[in-house]
C-alpha cells in the first residue's frame, strides 16, 4: 500500500491515490506522503501541462499540512490538457483543484492567481449547483474586491447556474461588495459584525478582515491621487481611522510594500505623496518587457496550434464546407468524398 | 326599432359589413377579407383543398354564432346601444385560430378581479419588512401562536394580524415614492401667480397650479381658487370636487386667522352642487352626441369625418380630464389620416395628452413619427412649418428633460424659435428659456455655450423673457462664477415650482457648479484654494472636499497640496501612461488566453458539473477543506 504500483490504467492509479489520500486525512498525517504524491503526478501524466485528478489531492494534502512549496511546482504550471484517466475524470477533481489551487495562492498572498484559480473554478460548465463552486465563488468575491476593489464581471460564458442559484445564495457576500463600492469603511465594518456568523462558518472570517484592511489601503491610495500634502490627522480623518498614530503606521506599513510613494516627516505631522518613480527607462524594464511580449507571442502560437488542430479534423471540414458548397464546387474539387456527397445531396434541396 | 334592428341584421351586403366593422383594429381587416371570400364562396366553388376546409370551419362557426347574434339582438333591441351594434358581426373575424370568446369566460375573469374593498395591500414599515422577510427564509409557515407573537414583536394593530403571513408581504408603497420625490416646502416665492397662470391654458393651467400648491404654503389658498375657477369653465368634475377638498382642508389647517377673508370666500368654500350636477349631465350628453356623430360618420365611412369624429371625442374627455380615454381617441384617428398634415396632427395630440400622463417615451417616440412624416418639411407654408416644429422639439426636450437626458434636453430646446413658439396647453416660452438655459449651462462646454447659446438668435430672444437667467448664463460666460452662483441661487425658490424641472433642480445645480470648478481651474497650472473659495463662496476645507470628488470623478486632472492649500494640475507623463498601459493589457491577453487554452482542454474533456446526487457527497467534504483552508489563509 505505501508503494503504488503504477500500472499503465491511469484509472486504478488515481483511485489507489484518492484511497490513499483519504486515509492521510483520516489519520491527520498530511505531510508524512506529499512527496509520494508528487512522484505518483509526475509518473502518471503524460507531459508536464497535463491535469490528472492526484492534482487535487496533492493540493489538498498540502493544504492541511500547510506545506505549500511542493504542491506549488504543480500549481505554477499552465494546464493544456486534461488526463484522460479511462474516460473517468471526475469534474469534481477538477473543481477541486482550482478550489485547493486558489486556497494556496490567498495564503501565499498571490492574489492575482488565487483569482484566476476561484474563476476557472466558477466559470467551470455547470448544470447543477456543486458546493465546491459556491464556496470558490464566495472567495472570488473576497479575492475580487481584495484586489480590484469591485467584484468582477464573469466572463460571457459563465453558466447560468451562478445567476440563478449561487448568486442568491451568497447574498452576505454581494451585500459586502457593495458596502466596499462607496468605500466607507463604517459600512463595512457594519456588515462584518452582522453577517458575522455566516462569514465563521463559511471560514472565510480571516479573509473579510482582510477585506477590510485593504480597504483602508485604498482610502489612502485614493488620496495619493488627489493630493501632494496632507497631514496625518487629515489622512485619519478621510479614511476613518482612529487618530494619526494608526494614520502613521498604515502609511509606513505601504511605502514598505511599494503600494504607495511618499515620505512623513514627522515633525509637523505632514505626508508627502510622490508620483510612482518608476520611469521605465531602466534595461530591467525593458528585459522585463521583452519576457512578457515573449510570453504573449508563446501564447498567440499556441492558440494558433490549437486552431490548425481544430481545422485539421474531419468534423470541423464537414461542417464547414457543408454550409457553402456550391462555392466550394465551384471553385475546385471538394476535399473528401463524405463532403462531396453531402453537397449533391445538399444541391438537390436547393434546387428544389 | 325592433324591426329596423331585424332589417339590420339581415342585409349582409359587403359594404354594410365593411362600414359597420370599421372601428375595429387594423388586424381585423385582414379578417374582414376573409369574410368576403365566405361572400363569394357558393359563386366559386372551385377553390384549392386546403382554403375550401378552412372556409368550411368559417362557415360553420359563423352559422351557429349567427343564431346566438339573432337571439342577443332582438332580446336587447329594445335597449340597443351603439356598441351592440358594432360588435354584431364580430363573428366575421373568428377562425380556428382565433376561436370566439365566449361570454361566460369574460364574466368569470371580472370576477376574479380584485376589487378595492377586499383584503386591501398593507403597508409594512422597512423593519417589519426585515423581520418578516428573516422570519420567511427560516420558515415559510406560521402558526397561531407565531402569528400572535410576531404581531406583537412588531406593533401590529389587530386588523393586520392576519397579514401576517410572510409570503404576501409587499414593498411599503409609501417609500417608494419618497425615493421618487422629496415632499418639499417653498418658503418665500417671488411669483406673481396670476402672471404665471395665464401663460397656460387648459390642464397644464391646472396641473401646475396644483403643483404650486401642494409645495407652497403662502400661495396654496390663491392657487386652489384660481384653479377652481378655471376649472369651472371645463367638465372636468372630478378634479373640480378633488380640488375643493383640498381647499377646504388649506382653509381648514391655519385656524381662523381672519375673519373678514373667510366672510368673502364662503361662496368658494361651499361645493357648488349643482354646477357639479349639471356639467357631469351635460358632458354625458356631449359625449353620447359625439359618440353618434362618429357612429354615422363610421356607417358613411367618410374617412376624415370619421378621423374628425375622433378627434372631438378626444377633445371632449380632455375636457373631462379623462386622460387615459382621450389619448385611446387621439391614437384611433391614426388610421383615418389620409395627408402628412393630418398625422402630424394626430402626433400633436397624442403628445399632449401623454405629457399630461407624464408617458415621456410616448411623447419621444411620437415627435420621432411625426418628425419622420413623408412630407414634413414642405407642409403648408413656412410659417405654421415653424409652428410644428417647435412644437415637436419643446415635447421632445421635455421628455427628455424628465428622462434626465440634459444635454439631448437642451439641445431640442434651443432648436425652439420664439415667433412660433404657442403651445399654452403645453409650456410657456419662458418656460423654454428656463429649460433649456439650466440644461445648456449644466451639459455644455464654454465653447458649445458660446455658440449655440450666448450667439444664437433664436434663442437670445428666449433669453430676454428671463433676465435673471441671462444674467446668470452671461455671468458663467464672463467667468463671474460667485455672482453667477448667488443669482443662480436666488431664483432656486421660484424654480422649484415649476413642476417638471423641480426634481432636477438640485442636479442641475451640483452639474453647474462642477462646471464652474472646472472651467475656472483649466487656464492655471496651480491655483490659490484660498482665493477659489472666495470666488465661489465656499469655505476653503468644502471647497476641498469637492475639488477632491472632482479628481476622483477624473473631470480636474490636478492635486490639492493641503498643506500649502494649492491646487496644482498635474502634468501627466504620457510615455510612462502607455508603458504602464501597455503592461497590463499584455497582462491581461495572457490571463484570457491561458482561461481560453484551458478551457479548450475543458470542454474537450467534457469537464461538466451535473449530476445532482453526488452534491451530497461533495458537501460533506467541503465542510472538511474549507476549514483548514482559511485557517490557514488567516496567517
Amino acid at each position: 500500500m505505501r508503494e503504488p504500483p503504477l500500472s499503465t490504467d491511469g484509472k486504478s492509479d488515481a483511485e489507489l491515490c484518492h484511497l490513499f489520500t483519504q486515509s492521510l486525512v483520516e489519520l491527520k498525517t498530511p505531510l508524512r506522503r506529499i512527496d509520494l504524491l508528487c512522484c505518483a503526478i509526475r509518473k502518471i501524466r503524460l507531459f508536464e501541462s497535463q491535469l490528472t485528478s492526484i492534482h487535487a489531492d496533492l493540493c489538498q494534502l498540502s493544504l492541511l499540512a500547510k506545506c505549500f512549496k511542493p504542491a506549488l511546482e504543480f500549481l505554477d504550471v499552465d494546464i493544456t490538457s486534461i488526463s484522460q484517466e479511462g474516460g473517468q475524470f471526475d469534474s469534481r477533481y477538477f473543481l477541486l483543484y482550482y478550489y485547493y489551487g486558489g486556497m494556496i495562492y490567498t495564503v501565499l498572498k498571490n492574489y492575482d492567481r488565487a483569482l484566476y484559480f476561484f474563476e476557472v473554478c466558477v466559470t467551470t460548465p455547470a448544470m447543477a449547483v456543486s458546493y465546491i463552486m459556491l464556496e470558490a465563488y464566495k472567495k472570488y468575491i473576497l479575492i475580487s474586491l481584495i484586489l480590484h476593489g469591485k467584484v468582477l464581471n464573469l466572463p460571457r460564458y459563465t453558466s447560468q447556474v451562478i445567476n440563478r442559484y449561487i448568486k442568491p445564495l451568497s447574498q452576505q457576500y454581494q451585500e459586502l461588495a457593495t458596502a466596499y463600492l462607496v468605500n466607507s469603511c463604517e459600512e463595512v465594518q457594519n456588515i462584518i459584525t452582522k453577517y458575522q456568523q455566516v462569514f465563521v462558518r463559511d471560514h472565510n472570517l480571516g479573509l473579510v478582515k482582510q477585506v477590510l484592511a485593504y480597504l483602508y489601503k485604498k482610502n489612502i491610495q485614493r488620496l495619493t491621487k488627489t493630493f501632494l500634502t496632507l497631514s496625518l490627522s487629515d489622512v485619519a480623518s478621510r479614511v476613518q481611522l482612529s487618530g494619526p498614530a494608526e494614520a502613521e503606521k498604515y502609511i509606513l506599513s505601504m511605502i514598505e510594500d511599494g503600494e504607495i510613494f511618499a515620505t512623513i516627516n514627522q515633525k509637523d505631522g505632514m505626508v508627502v505623496f510622490h508620483d510612482d518613480p518608476e520611469k521605465y527607462n531602466s534595461p530591467q524594464m525593458l528585459a522585463n518587457f521583452e519576457k512578457e511580449m515573449a510570453a504573449c507571442t508563446e501564447l498567440d502560437k499556441r492558440v494558433l496550434e490549437m486552431e490548425e488542430e481544430v481545422v485539421l479534423t474531419p468534423q470541423y471540414v464537414r461542417k464547414a464546407c457543408g454550409q457553402n458548397d456550391q462555392d466550394d464546387q465551384a471553385a475546385g474539387p471538394a476535399p473528401t468524398n463524405v463532403t462531396n456527397a453531402q453537397g449533391q445531396i445538399k444541391q438537390n434541396t436547393y434546387s428544389m | 326599432m325592433t324591426s329596423e334592428a331585424q332589417m339590420r341584421n339581415t342585409d349582409f351586403s359587403i359594404a354594410r359589413i365593411l362600414s359597420d366593422d370599421r372601428g375595429c383594429s387594423p388586424k381585423s381587416r385582414v379578417d374582414r377579407e376573409k369574410g368576403r371570400d365566405v361572400e363569394r364562396k357558393p359563386r366559386v366553388p372551385a377553390l384549392p383543398e386546403a382554403r375550401e376546409e378552412r372556409e368550411g370551419e368559417t362557415r360553420r362557426s359563423e352559422e351557429c354564432s349567427d343564431n346566438v347574434v339573432e337571439t342577443t339582438d332582438t332580446f336587447l333591441a329594445g335597449a340597443t346601444r351603439p356598441e351592440v351594434r358594432r360588435a354584431d358581426f364580430t363573428w366575421l373575424q373568428y377562425t380556428r385560430y382565433r376561436p370566439p370568446k365566449l361570454p361566460r369566460r369574460s364574466y368569470v375573469e371580472r370576477r376574479t378581479k380584485r376589487r378595492m374593498d377586499d383584503r386591501p395591500r398593507i403597508p409594512f414599515s422597512s423593519s417589519q419588512l426585515q423581520v418578516l422577510e428573516d422570519r420567511y427564509r427560516r420558515s415559510a409557515y406560521l402558526s397561531r401562536n407565531d402569528v400572535i407573537e410576531m404581531s406583537a414583536m412588531l406593533k401590529l394593530p389587530q386588523s393586520k394580524q392576519n397579514v401576517v403571513e410572510p409570503m404576501q408581504v409587499d414593498a411599503p408603497a409609501e417609500d417608494n415614492d419618497n425615493a421618487e420625490e422629496e415632499p418639499y416646502i417653498v418658503e418665500n416665492p417671488t411669483l406673481d401667480l396670476e402672471v404665471y397662470a395665464n401663460s397656460y391654458t387648459g390642464l397644464a393651467k391646472l396641473h401646475r397650479l396644483v403643483y404650486i400648491a401642494d409645495h407652497c404654503p403662502s400661495l396654496r389658498i390663491e392657487a386652489l381658487k384660481m384653479a377652481i375657477t378655471y376649472v369651472m369653465t371645463t367638465y372636468n368634475v372630478s378634479l373640480y370636487i378633488m380640488l375643493h377638498k383640498k381647499l377646504v382642508e388649506a382653509m381648514g389647517t391655519p385656524g381662523l386667522p381672519d375673519v373678514a377673508a373667510q366672510s368673502t370666500s364662503q361662496d368658494v368654500l361651499t361645493m357648488d352642487q349643482t354646477w357639479v350636477e349639471t356639467r357631469s349631465k351635460k358632458a354625458a350628453l356631449k359625449l353620447e352626441k359625439f359618440d353618434t356623430d362618429l357612429k354615422n360618420y363610421k356607417s358613411n365611412s367618410i374617412k376624415e369625418s370619421i378621423r374628425r369624429g375622433h378627434d372631438d371625442l378626444g377633445d371632449h374627455y380632455l375636457n373631462c380630464g379623462d386622460l387615459v380615454h382621450a389619448l385611446k381617441c387621439y391614437s384611433r384617428a391614426r388610421d383615418y389620416c389620409t395627408s402628412g398634415k393630418h398625422v402630424v396632427n394626430m402626433c400633436l395630440n397624442v403628445i399632449k395628452v401623454s405629457v399630461y400622463l407624464q408617458n415621456w417615451s410616448h411623447v419621444l417616440s411620437y415627435v420621432t413619427k411625426a418628425e419622420g412624416t413623408p412630407d414634413f418639411p414642405e407642409l403648408h407654408g413656412k410659417d405654421n412649418n415653424q409652428a410644428i416644429i417647435t412644437k415637436l422639439k419643446v415635447a421632445a426636450g421635455l421628455a427628455e428633460l424628465a428622462t434626465r437626458k440634459y444635454k439631448m434636453a437642451a439641445k431640442h430646446f434651443l432648436q425652439a424659435s420664439l415667433d412660433h413658439c404657442d403651445c399654452p396647453e403645453l409650456l410657456s416660452p419662458g418656460n423654454v428659456a428656463l429649460y433649456g438655459g439650466l440644461c445648456a449651462l449644466a451639459t455644455f462646454d464654454r465653447h458649445e455655450l458660446q455658440k449655440q447659446v450666448i450667439f444664437s438668435s433664436s434663442f437670445k430672444l428666449f433669453l430676454e423673457l428671463e433676465p435673471q437667467l441671462r444674467d446668470i448664463i452671461f455671468k458663467f460666460y464672463e467667468s463671474k462664477y460667485a455672482s453667477c452662483l448667488k443669482l443662480l441661487d436666488e431664483i432656486k425658490d421660484n424654480i422649484l415650482l415649476d413642476m417638471y424641472i423641480a426634481p432636477h433642480v438640485n442636479l442641475l445645480y451640483t452639474q453647474i457648479r462642477n462646471r464652474a470648478l472646472i472651467q475656472y481651474f483649466s487656464p492655471y497650472l496651480s491655483a490659490d484654494m484660498r482665493r477659489m473659495a472666495t470666488a465661489f463662496n465656499r469655505t476653503v476645507s468644502e471647497l476641498e472636499d469637492e475639488l477632491m470628488q472632482l479628481i476622483l470623478d477624473g473631470q480636474i486632472q490636478a492635486r490639492i497640496d493641503s498643506h500649502n492649500k494649492i491646487l496644482y494640475a498635474k502634468d501627466v507623463d504620457q510615455r510612462s501612461t502607455t508603458f504602464e498601459k501597455s503592461m497590463s493589457v499584455g497582462k491581461d491577453y495572457q490571463r484570457r488566453t491561458r482561461m481560453l487554452i484551458l478551457r479548450a482542454a475543458m470542454l474537450k474533456q467534457q469537464i461538466h458539473v451535473k449530476s445532482p446526487q453526488r452534491d451530497s457527497t461533495q458537501g460533506g467534504e467541503m465542510s472538511v477543506a474549507p476549514g483548514n483552508g482559511t485557517l490557514a489563509a488567516k496567517n
